[in-house]
C-alpha cells in the first residue's frame, strides 16, 4: 500500500495511537512516566468502552465504575481465594460483566434521559455496596493485594512491562472500536441516537443494539479494571465507588463524547492533571474543579472534536 | 489492643455481655474484627452486632436494635469521624442507660464538642498523652507528655489529639535510630528501629523488636472516662 | 411496636434532609433542564458558613443570615459565571460544568474552612421528644416543618404570583416563554438563586442533627438526585415524597434486615420502582412528538 492510501485509510486514527504509544517512552526520565502512560491507557480503554455507551448510543451510565470494580476484583478474589490463574480470571471476569451488564441493562435501559443515569448510579453504589460489606470474600473497605500476574511463566510487574501491555491492549481495543462503529451494529447506534423513534421505524431492534453496547462497554471497563488490579497490586472497594464512575464520564466528556480518539485524550487529561496539580497541596481540589468548568465551558464539545473543528475552520 | 484494654476494663465492671455498633469505614471495621478475635479469651461475649455508613446522619433504628436485645450490658463503638459523635447523641436521645464505650479512634477534644453532653459517662482507651496533667506524678510518661502538651499547645493555639502525639513519637523514634545507627542507610536504620527499647513517647513505653514493629503494650492505654466535659483517668488502669 | 415507631423517626428525620435537597434540584431542573449536582455543596455552604461565622462572634441568627445570602450568591454566580456562557451546550456538558463546580466549591471549602467536623446548636434543645415508647429530637420536627413550609411558600409562589407563572412558562417550553417576553435568563437566575438558599437553609436546619464538615456535599447530592427521580423529576410533591420514600427505607432495612446493606436495598428499591414506573412516581409521561 502506498504511503498516501495508508493515510487515508481509516485505520489512521489507530496507527497515529500506536505511533503515540511507542514513541512517547523516549521521553521518559524515569519509571514514573511509564507508570503515568500505563495508568493513562488503562483508563483510556475504559473511557473507550463508556464512550462507545454515551458518545454513540446516547445512553448515559453514572455507575460504570461497577464494571472496573467486577474486574478489579476478579484477579483479586480469583487467584487469593480459588488458586485460579490471573490471566483466566481476568477472561472470567470479563465474562461475568459481560453477564452482569445483560442482565442489569435488559430492564434498565429501557429508561431515558436522567432515568437511566439514575438506574446506572444505583448499580454503581449496589456494587461497592457488596464489595465494601463481603469482607470474607473482598477484604472490606481495605481491600485486598492482588497477586502478580504471570504469563508463560515470567512475571509480569514494574511500570515498564504495563505500559506495553496496556498501551498495546489500547490500541486494540481503539482498533475495534473503530470497526465496531463502522459495523451494522455501529451505525444501528448513531440512527438510535439521533432519533431514537425513526431508528424504530426502519426497523432497528433498539433494545437488542443498546444491550449489545452496553455488554461491551462493561467487558472493555472490566478488562481495564483487570489492569488496574494487577498492575497496582492492590484494588480497593473505591474502584467502584461513585467518584470513580463521575471520574470516567469525565473523561469521556472532556476528550469529546462520540471521539474514540478523544477517549484518549480525555483519560490523559484526568490521570496527569491531578499528579500536576499536587504541587499546589491545598488548592489541588479546587484547581482540578476550576479546570473542569473552564474546559467545559470554552470545549464543549471535549477537546478533540473543539480542536478539529478549530483545524477545519482554519485550513480553510 | 484497644479492645483488650476495654475489654479488661469491662470484667473489672463485672460485665461480660456487650453489644457493638461499628462503623463500616476501614478503621471501624478493623478495630471491629480485633474486638471479634479477642473477645472468647477475654471472657466477653458479642450478644449482637449492628453496623453503620461513616457518612450517616441517624443510628437510632440500629441502636434501637441493641437496646430491645435481651442481656446486654454495655455497647462498644468502633469507629472514627464524626460517626461516634452520632452514636453518642443518638444514645442517650434513646435514653440507652448502659455503658457506653468508645474506641481510640475519637480520642480528641472534638469528639467531646461534637457529642456534648451526652459524652458524660463515656469511656475509652486513649495514650497518656490527653490526661497528661492528670497523670500521677511518678508516671514515667508524665514529663514528656506534659512538655509536648505544652509545646504543642503553645505553637500551634490548639488541644493536643493522640494523632499529633503519635507522629511525633514516630519522627522521634527514626530520628534516635538514624542517630544510633550513625547513617541513614534504610536496612541499618530499619535494624536500629527494631532494636528500640525503653523509648518513653506519648504513646506509650516503646519496646520494640524484629517481630513486634509496634511495641507498644496494655500499659500504652489508659483508660479514661469522659466526666465534666472533659477527660478523666480511671483510678488504677 | 415502640420500635416500628423509632424506625419511623428516623426514617422521617433522615428523609426530611434529602427531600430539601431534592427540592433544589427539582426546581433547577425545572426552570433550565439542567441537573445542578453542585446542589449538595449549597448544603455545606450553608451550615459550614453559618458555624465559621458564628465562631468569629457573630451571633447566630445573622450568622444565618449571612450563610444564607452568600449561598444564594454563590448559586447566582454558577450560573452566570458557569452555566450561562456554555448556553446550548449539550446537556452532558453542563451536568459537567455542575460536577466540576461541586469540585471546585469543595476545594474552596477545604481552604477557608477546614477539614473537621462541626455542628450548630439545635433550636429548641437537644433533649428528645418521647412519643408512643420512641424519642425524636425537636430538631427532627423543625426540619419537617422547613420543608413543608417551603413547599407551600413553592407552591403558592407558582399558582400565585406572575413570576412563579413566567416560571412555569419557562418550564414548559423556554422558546415560547421568551416569545411572549419572559426573560427567561432572569428566570433561571432565579431558579438558581432560590435553589441555592433552600440548600442553605437545609444545611443550617440539620447540621444539628447530622453535623458538617467540608465534603457532605457529594453524598447528600447523590440521595438528593435519586429521590427527585425517585418522585419524578420536575415534581417538587414528588421531591419530598422521594426524599422521605428513601429516608424511610433506609431506616427500615437497618432496623429490621441489615444496617450494612440499608443503602443498597433503598437503591435496589429505586431501580424496581423506576422499571415499572420509568418516569418516577410523580412525573410527567413524557410524549415524544415526531
Amino acid at each position: 500500500m502506498s504511503l498516501r492510501a495508508l493515510l487515508e485509510t481509516r485505520l489512521l486514527p489507530a496507527i497515529l495511537v500506536a505511533a503515540i504509544v511507542i514513541i512517547l517512552p523516549l521521553f521518559f526520565p524515569s519509571a514514573y512516566y511509564y507508570r503515568i502512560g500505563a495508568l493513562v491507557f488503562i483508563f483510556a480503554l475504559a473511557v473507550v468502552g463508556l464512550n462507545l455507551l454515551m458518545g454513540f448510543a446516547g445512553q448515559v451510565s453514572l455507575g460504570h465504575a461497577g464494571f472496573v470494580g467486577i474486574g478489579a476484583y476478579s484477579v483479586a478474589i480469583g487467584p487469593v481465594h480459588f488458586g485460579a490463574p490471573s490471566w483466566l480470571c481476568l477472561f472470567a471476569g470479563a465474562i461475568f460483566s459481560g453477564a452482569v451488564a445483560f442482565a442489569v441493562g435488559r430492564p434498565i435501559l429501557k429508561l431515558k434521559g436522567h432515568y437511566l443515569a439514575v438506574a446506572t448510579l444505583g448499580f454503581g453504589l449496589l456494587v461497592a455496596i457488596v464489595l465494601t460489606n463481603e469482607a470474607g470474600w473482598t477484604g472490606g473497605p481495605d481491600g485486598m493485594s492482588v497477586p502478580a500476574l504471570t504469563l508463560f511463566g515470567w512475571r509480569v510487574h514494574g511500570s515498564d512491562a504495563w505500559y506495553w501491555i496496556a498501551g498495546a491492549t489500547f490500541v486494540g481495543g481503539f482498533l475495534l472500536a473503530l470497526n465496531l462503529m463502522e459495523s451494522p451494529t455501529g451505525r444501528a447506534l448513531q440512527a438510535i441516537h439521533d432519533s431514537e423513534i425513526a431508528a424504530r421505524v426502519l426497523g432497528i431492534d433498539v433494545a437488542r443494539a443498546k444491550l449489545t453496547i452496553f455488554i461491551i462497554s462493561a467487558v472493555y471497563a472490566s478488562v481495564a479494571g483487570s489492569y488496574l488490579a494487577l498492575f497496582n497490586g492492590l484494588v480497593t472497594p473505591d474502584e467502584a465507588g461513585f467518584l470513580r464512575s463521575i471520574e470516567l464520564v469525565a473523561m469521556v466528556v472532556l476528550g469529546g463524547m462520540g471521539s474514540i480518539f478523544g477517549s484518549l485524550v480525555g483519560a490523559a487529561v484526568l490521570v496527569v492533571l491531578p499528579q500536576v496539580l499536587t504541587v499546589f497541596h491545598e488548592y489541588e481540589q479546587a484547581l482540578l474543579g476550576l479546570i473542569v468548568m473552564v474546559f467545559m465551558i470554552f470545549l464543549r464539545q471535549g477537546i478533540v472534536p473543539s480542536v478539529t473543528v478549530a483545524l477545519a475552520g482554519w485550513r480553510k | 489492643m484497644a479492645c483488650e484494654k476495654i475489654f479488661a476494663d469491662l470484667k473489672t465492671r463485672k460485665l461480660t455481655t456487650i453489644a457493638m455498633i461499628s462503623g463500616t469505614d476501614a478503621f471501624g471495621k478493623s478495630m471491629r474484627d480485633q474486638c471479634v478475635a479477642v473477645a472468647p479469651k477475654a471472657g466477653i461475649t458479642i450478644a449482637t452486632e449492628e453496623s453503620y455508613g461513616p457518612r450517616d446522619s441517624d443510628m437510632t433504628p440500629q441502636l434501637t436494635n441493641i437496646r430491645n436485645k435481651a442481656g446486654v450490658q454495655a455497647v462498644v463503638n468502633p469507629g472514627f469521624g464524626q460517626g461516634p459523635a452520632i452514636v453518642t447523641r443518638n444514645y442517650q436521645q434513646l435514653g440507652i442507660k448502659l455503658p457506653l464505650y468508645q474506641s481510640h479512634g475519637v480520642a480528641s477534644k472534638q469528639f467531646i464538642e461534637l457529642a456534648g453532653p451526652a459524652a458524660e459517662g463515656v469511656r475509652l482507651p486513649a495514650a497518656a498523652l490527653l490526661i497528661a496533667d492528670k497523670l500521677p506524678a511518678k508516671d514515667p510518661q508524665k514529663p514528656v507528655v506534659v512538655n509536648y502538651t505544652r509545646t504543642y499547645q503553645q505553637k500551634s493555639g490548639q488541644a493536643v489529639s493522640t494523632f499529633g502525639g503519635h507522629a511525633y513519637d514516630g519522627l522521634m523514634i527514626l530520628v534516635q535510630a538514624m542517630q544510633r545507627a550513625k547513617s541513614a542507610d534504610k536496612a541499618k536504620v530499619r535494624d536500629e528501629i527494631e532494636k528500640t527499647k525503653g523509648y518513653i513517647g506519648t504513646g506509650g513505653i516503646v519496646n520494640m523488636s524484629p517481630t513486634d514493629h509496634m511495641g507498644l503494650d496494655l500499659s500504652a492505654f489508659h483508660m479514661l472516662e469522659i466526666k465534666g466535659g472533659d477527660w478523666t483517668l480511671v483510678p488504677g488502669t | 411496636m415502640a420500635e416500628l415507631l423509632q424506625f419511623v423517626f428516623s426514617g422521617l428525620t433522615v428523609g426530611a434532609i434529602y427531600a430539601l435537597v431534592a427540592l433544589g434540584f427539582t426546581l433547577i431542573y425545572n426552570a433550565s433542564d439542567i441537573i445542578n449536582f453542585a446542589q449538595g455543596e449549597f448544603v455545606m455552604l450553608g451550615g459550614m458558613t453559618t458555624v465559621f461565622m458564628a465562631l468569629a462572634g457573630v451571633p447566630l441568627p445573622l450568622a444565618a443570615l449571612i450563610a444564607i445570602i452568600v449561598t444564594t450568591g454563590i448559586g447566582l454566580a454558577l450560573h452566570r459565571f458557569a452555566i450561562e456562557p456554555a448556553r446550548g451546550a449539550s446537556p452532558v456538558a453542563l451536568i459537567m460544568i455542575t460536577i466540576g463546580a461541586s469540585v471546585f466549591l469543595r476545594g474552596v471549602a477545604q481552604i477557608v474552612f477546614d477539614k473537621r467536623f462541626h455542628s450548630l446548636p439545635p433550636l429548641f434543645g437537644a433533649d428528645s421528644i418521647q412519643f408512643g415508647g420512641a424519642a425524636i429530637l425537636p430538631q427532627s420536627l423543625v426540619v419537617l416543618a422547613g420543608a413543608t413550609v417551603i413547599v407551600i411558600l413553592l407552591w403558592l409562589f407558582v399558582e400565585r404570583t406572575l413570576l412563579g407563572k413566567a416560571v412555569i412558562a419557562t418550564a414548559a417550553n423556554r422558546l415560547a416563554a421568551r416569545l411572549i417576553g419572559i426573560d427567561t435568563r432572569r428566570i433561571v437566575d432565579f431558579s438558581f438563586a432560590v435553589s441555592a438558599a433552600i440548600g442553605a437553609i437545609a444545611g443550617i436546619l440539620v447540621t444539628p442533627i447530622t453535623l458538617t464538615s467540608y465534603d457532605v456535599g457529594t453524598l447528600l447530592a447523590l440521595k438528593g438526585f435519586a429521590a427527585a427521580m425517585l418522585g419524578g423529576i420536575g415534581s417538587p410533591l414528588g421531591a419530598v415524597v422521594g426524599g422521605i420514600l428513601i429516608g424511610m427505607i433506609e431506616a427500615l432495612s437497618a432496623g429490621y434486615l441489615s444496617s450494612s446493606y440499608k443503602d443498597a436495598v433503598a437503591f435496589l428499591i429505586i431501580l424496581v420502582v423506576l422499571v415499572a414506573m420509568p418516569q418516577g412516581l410523580f412525573g410527567r409521561v413524557k410524549v415524544e412528538r415526531v
